[in-house]
């Protein structure tokens, strides 16, 4: 103790530099993984999945709560979507192609009935406000590798990015630096998803790079597109990512952007699978 | 060392707090739990421990967040070191102390986090996050402070009293 009173100038400057250099190394390697990662998430994994659930059913409680006192208002504008609903249904064409686009997804699995998918619980969500990451209980040994497709029961969730002995890191479409492969379903125009950084409760998140002329147009579906055509590649085709709800100039390039609500729930996410080939 | 093992143990149970229960019970949660916990610690603690429990709980930290390792131990590091030299030149149990010096040390962990992901090379909208996040997260971190300080404080006198030498 006496020793590092002495020397804590010292010890902090060369524990700056070396973690300086760290930062440098990790950064190089785009990962963050390695022996003593994995000895902490094996130890506090169990405390952190309690937690994670602890912290779930209080929020629901609150949830359940608050959503009484909005039940009238909910009500009122659930009469209003049911209306709005029989209006659409009167337009049978786009319902029929609608429909068409939703059972392909939502028959995701059993369309790809030689997917070989994995179920995990999601244990925290790391990195704060600066990343868009959640850590699940299924890793390495599992089968889980770098890359792979993470999808919750509707939709697409993430990519793995840093795989441990037991646990994943998962950076979530809501992340800036997600930028996952996208294609508006109705129009083919392939664009890239990444996250919006936004203050409010509802994330979005945007597909940048459509055609500048884009017929794409608010409601449209956009899904995962697989622009690798190698057989050893990870990506998967068709999940769906979720609606597009405004469309915008991307300047100062010649492209569009649209805006897209998640069709993931990422407030509640529990349950995930990995698809892991 | 009864005092450092006890404080680490508790900012291990802060950084678990803060990114599994925190995390999942208020979404999109804008204070840094650990941060404040590192603050309050480090002026309670004398420079030699404040240090240690500083480090281990960097070292945990960054071991959880992607891409990088290290940023969050210099920022702990360093705010333990700084707090532990000018600890006993202040009258820390004045609130306004304690909020300036909250206040002070989340803008330099912004700081530091710019300037590791600007070496990085790791791309963020530095200006979008100091808009949106900083001003609350500051707020909440300064609110945060002193019921943790107290708390602490209140540890620490009735449990992890330093005996008197003579």
């Amino acid at each position: 103790m006496d020793f590092i009173k002495n020397k804590l100038l010292t010890i902090v400057l060369v524990l700056c530099l070396a973690f300086t250099i760290f930062i440098g190394i990790t950064a190089g390697h785009k990962g963050n993984t390695g022996l003593f990662q994995n000895i902490i998430s094996i130890t506090l994994q169990p405390i952190q999945k309690n937690l994670y659930k602890a912290g779930q059913r209080i929020s629901n409680v609150f949830y359940f709560v608050s959503s009484i006192a909005n039940l009238k208002k909910e009500n009122d504008m659930l009469k209003k979507e049911v209306e709005e609903l029989r209006l659409k249904l009167v337009d049978y064409d786009k319902v029929k192609r609608e429909n068409q686009e939703l059972n392909s997804l939502l028959n995701f699995k059993n369309s790809n009935a030689n997917l070989k998918l994995i179920g995990a619980n999601v244990i925290a969500k790391v990195g704060r406000d600066w990343f868009d990451v959640i850590l699940i209980d299924v890793g390495a040994k599992d089968g889980v590798k770098k890359g792979q497709y993470v999808i919750a029961g509707n939709g697409f969730v993430g990519q793995i990015i840093e795989v441990n002995q037991n646990s994943s890191k998962v950076m979530t479409l809501l992340d800036e630096m997600a930028n996952i492969p996208a294609k508006v379903s109705s129009t083919e125009e392939v664009g890239l998803v990444s996250g919006v950084k936004t203050i409010n409760k509802d994330k979005q998140c945007k597909i940048t790079l459509l055609p500048f002329d884009t017929k794409a147009k608010e409601g449209d579906l956009v899904v995962t597109t697989n622009i690798i055509t190698e057989d050893s590649s990870l990506v998967q085709n068709d999940i769906l990512i979720g609606k597009i709800t405004y469309i915008e100039d991307e300047k100062p390039n010649l492209t569009k952007l649209a805006y897209i609500r998640p069709a993931v729930d990422f407030n509640k996410l529990e349950k995930v699978m990995v698809i892991i080939k | 060392m009864k005092r450092v093992f006890v404080f680490v143990v508790l900012g291990i149970f802060s950084v678990i707090l803060q990114q599994a229960f925190l995390s999942s019970l208020i979404q999109n949660i804008n204070f840094d739990l650990v941060l404040v916990f590192i603050i309050c610690s480090s002026l309670l603690l004398d420079e030699a421990e404040s240090f240690l429990v500083a480090f281990f709980t960097g070292i945990v930290f960054d071991s959880f967040l992607p891409y990088i390792f290290g940023v969050n131990s210099i920022v702990y590091v360093i705010t333990a070191y700084l707090l532990a030299l000018i600890q006993k030149k202040i009258y820390k149990e004045k609130t306004v102390i304690l909020l300036f010096l909250t206040f002070t040390f989340t803008l330099f962990k912004y700081f530091i986090y710019f300037s590791s992901y600007y070496i990085a090379s790791i791309s963020i909208d530095f200006l979008s996050v100091l808009k949106q996040d900083f001003i609350i997260e500051v707020t909440l971190n300064m609110l945060v402070s002193k019921f943790l300080y107290n708390l602490l404080k209140g540890i620490i006198y009735s449990y992890l009293q330093k005996e008197w030498k003579f």
